[in-house]
């Protein structure tokens, strides 16, 4: 998280009624994009506050962003792998725990896997 | 082990120190030895099959990966430092090469990455960082640490002290330092600045007054003087005070009393005076300007500390310093400067030194956005050519200048600078000395 550039966003309405929530695919295409202003702990853990974001779902994450974000009042679901569709499944369904590692399952299409902490 | 080439691979990659791991061309994990297993706390187990970015975790994965550098290009990387985040959430320190992997044909089949813990090495660095500070000042430059030696002397004693020097290169640290270290650190310690009130309220404002001295003097007025009593008074800027001031000053300092204004009996002062001045005081006396016996009541023990244009190898160190703190004080995370932004604050001439460059750093945590401060970020004033300091003849400002420059090309690297320049590293040093850049 402390190098990530790029965050994808998943807002409430994909989960409770869209495709996420009901078990459908979720393409890193199909989420918004968002860019922040700064990267430091604090001020990233602010913007992030400040737009709404509730959970924060990423890779590697340093003990002073871990911090930030918990006294900004945001959930963190850190050190998880594997694509973002995955990841996302696994969210939907409760089942997504820190550390976790979601793997490629076998599809008849191949997904792009893009790296950093999104 | 003929039959099992792959385990001889193992052994060999597992008796290296450093880490060592290979992908293949879709960055999956090939091979982890057991040194990246303990600097990044992840087995090889568990890495293998994985993303490289998704095990290692360092700062330059998403932006800046060398391993696709070297895809890229077919070129090794060699020593680059970056961060890594191991397990616990802690950025490790280490030196990253790579290079690719090639079949019979030229084919590119993967990279290796190879990877040194600089842990041990930081905390080198940062006990050579807390040798080079001293009650809160920052220096290795050889005067000053002749300077850090002779003041815990200076502080058990309780003679006058003259600090000189230009503004902005801490007299007010070095007189708060001996104040630390004195016995009488327990009492109070009162900073006045003489430039800065008119010389009737200086008066009042060192001395006191009492109760009707002059019209609007309703009650009685404790000076800065009764204020430090028991303790150290330091009193900057001492040359910009009137004549008549400097004849009660002298008495402080001969008998140790004073009189408030409107007192009709002297008080006593148990106060140590350290007193600092960035003018020349020697020229002020043979001038007429100041007082010749005060100049010697004040002048018992001289500190005169040198600009930061003569100390140009405290740069970096003070840039780490205040670059820490502004972190600390504005909740940023900066690591630090690039070599072009340094380059650029070491060849700066820092007219007003130390001060100076703790506003330039300032400046640039309010324009950085990002972790590294870029000469962007910092003063214009900084980017524009430098006018000589003239000293003495054009031909002299001129060595003097280049000697400066080329040294902060090589971040004070004189053995590379000497080489630069075609002369002898001895020669080198002897103009360094001459020019007071040494």
């Amino acid at each position: 998280l402390d190098c990530a550039s790029r965050f994808l966003l998943l807002e409430p309405d994909a989960l409770d009624g869209g495709q996420a929530g009901q078990g459908g695919q979720v393409n890193e295409a199909d989420l918004d994009e968002l860019y922040l202003d700064c990267r430091a702990p604090h001020g990233m853990a602010e913007q992030l506050r400040h737009l709404g974001v509730a959970v924060v779902i990423c890779g590697g994450v340093s003990e002073v962003y871990e911090q930030r974000l918990k006294a900004a009042g945001l959930d963190l679901i850190g050190w998880v792998s594997g694509p973002v569709g995955e990841i996302i499944k696994a969210y939907c369904r409760g089942t997504l725990q820190p550390g976790q590692r979601c793997p490629q399952r076998r599809r008849r299409r191949g997904r792009a896997h893009t790296p950093g902490g999104s | 082990l003929v039959k099992r080439p792959e385990l001889q691979w193992k052994k060999i990659l597992d008796s290296i120190a450093d880490g060592v791991f290979t992908v293949d061309t879709q960055m999956r994990l090939t091979s982890f030895n057991r040194a990246a297993e303990r600097i990044t706390g992840v087995s090889a187990e568990e890495a293998i099959g994985q993303y490289c970015f998704e095990v290692f975790r360092a700062n330059i994965c998403e932006s800046n990966c060398a391993l696709r550098q070297s895809f890229e290009t077919g070129r090794e990387i060699v020593g680059l430092r970056v961060d890594v985040l191991g397990r616990d959430g802690h950025h490790i320190p280490i030196s990253v090469s790579t290079a690719v992997l090639r079949d019979e044909s030229g084919n590119i089949t993967g990279g290796v990455e190879t990877f040194r813990d600089l842990s041990t090495e930081e905390e080198l660095r940062k006990e050579i960082a807390r040798r080079y500070t001293w009650q809160d000042i920052i220096s290795k430059n050889h005067k000053m640490q002749a300077i850090f030696d002779i003041l815990p002397h200076v502080a058990e004693s309780e003679s006058t002290v003259l600090v000189e020097g230009e503004s902005g290169t801490g007299k007010e640290l070095v007189a708060r330092a001996i104040h630390n270290l004195s016995p009488r650190s327990q009492g109070p310690y009162v900073a006045v600045n003489c430039a800065a009130l008119p010389d009737t309220l200086l008066e009042s404002e060192l001395f006191g007054y009492l109760k009707g001295a002059f019209t609007d003097a309703k009650k009685d007025k404790p000076g800065r003087f009764a204020l430090a009593e028991g303790g150290t008074i330091f009193l900057d800027e001492v040359g910009s005070i009137s004549a008549a001031l400097q004849v009660k000053l002298l008495r402080v300092t001969q008998e140790r009393q004073y009189e408030p204004l409107g007192a009709v009996r002297p008080l006593k002062a148990d106060v140590r005076i350290v007193a600092a001045t960035n003018r020349d005081l020697a020229a002020l006396v043979e001038e007429g300007l100041f007082r010749d016996d005060l100049y010697y009541r004040l002048n018992v023990v001289r500190i005169k500390l040198p600009p930061l244009r003569e100390r140009g190898e405290d740069v970096p160190l003070l840039v780490t310093h205040f670059i820490r703190r502004f972190n600390a004080k504005q909740h940023k995370e900066i690591a630090g400067v690039s070599d072009e932004a340094l380059a650029m604050l070491m060849r700066h001439s820092w007219p007003g030194n130390v001060r100076e460059l703790e506003n330039a750093v300032e400046h640039a945590f309010v324009m950085c956005r990002g972790e590294t401060i870029l000469p962007e970020h910092l003063p214009q004033e900084l980017s524009a050519p430098q006018e000589a300091v003239p000293r003495g003849s054009p031909l002299v400002s001129a060595e003097q200048e280049a000697l400066r420059r080329v040294l902060a090309e090589h971040s004070g690297n004189r053995a590379a600078a000497a080489r630069q320049l075609g002369v002898h590293r001895s020669t080198l040093w002897r103009k360094l000395k001459r020019h007071g850049l040494a």
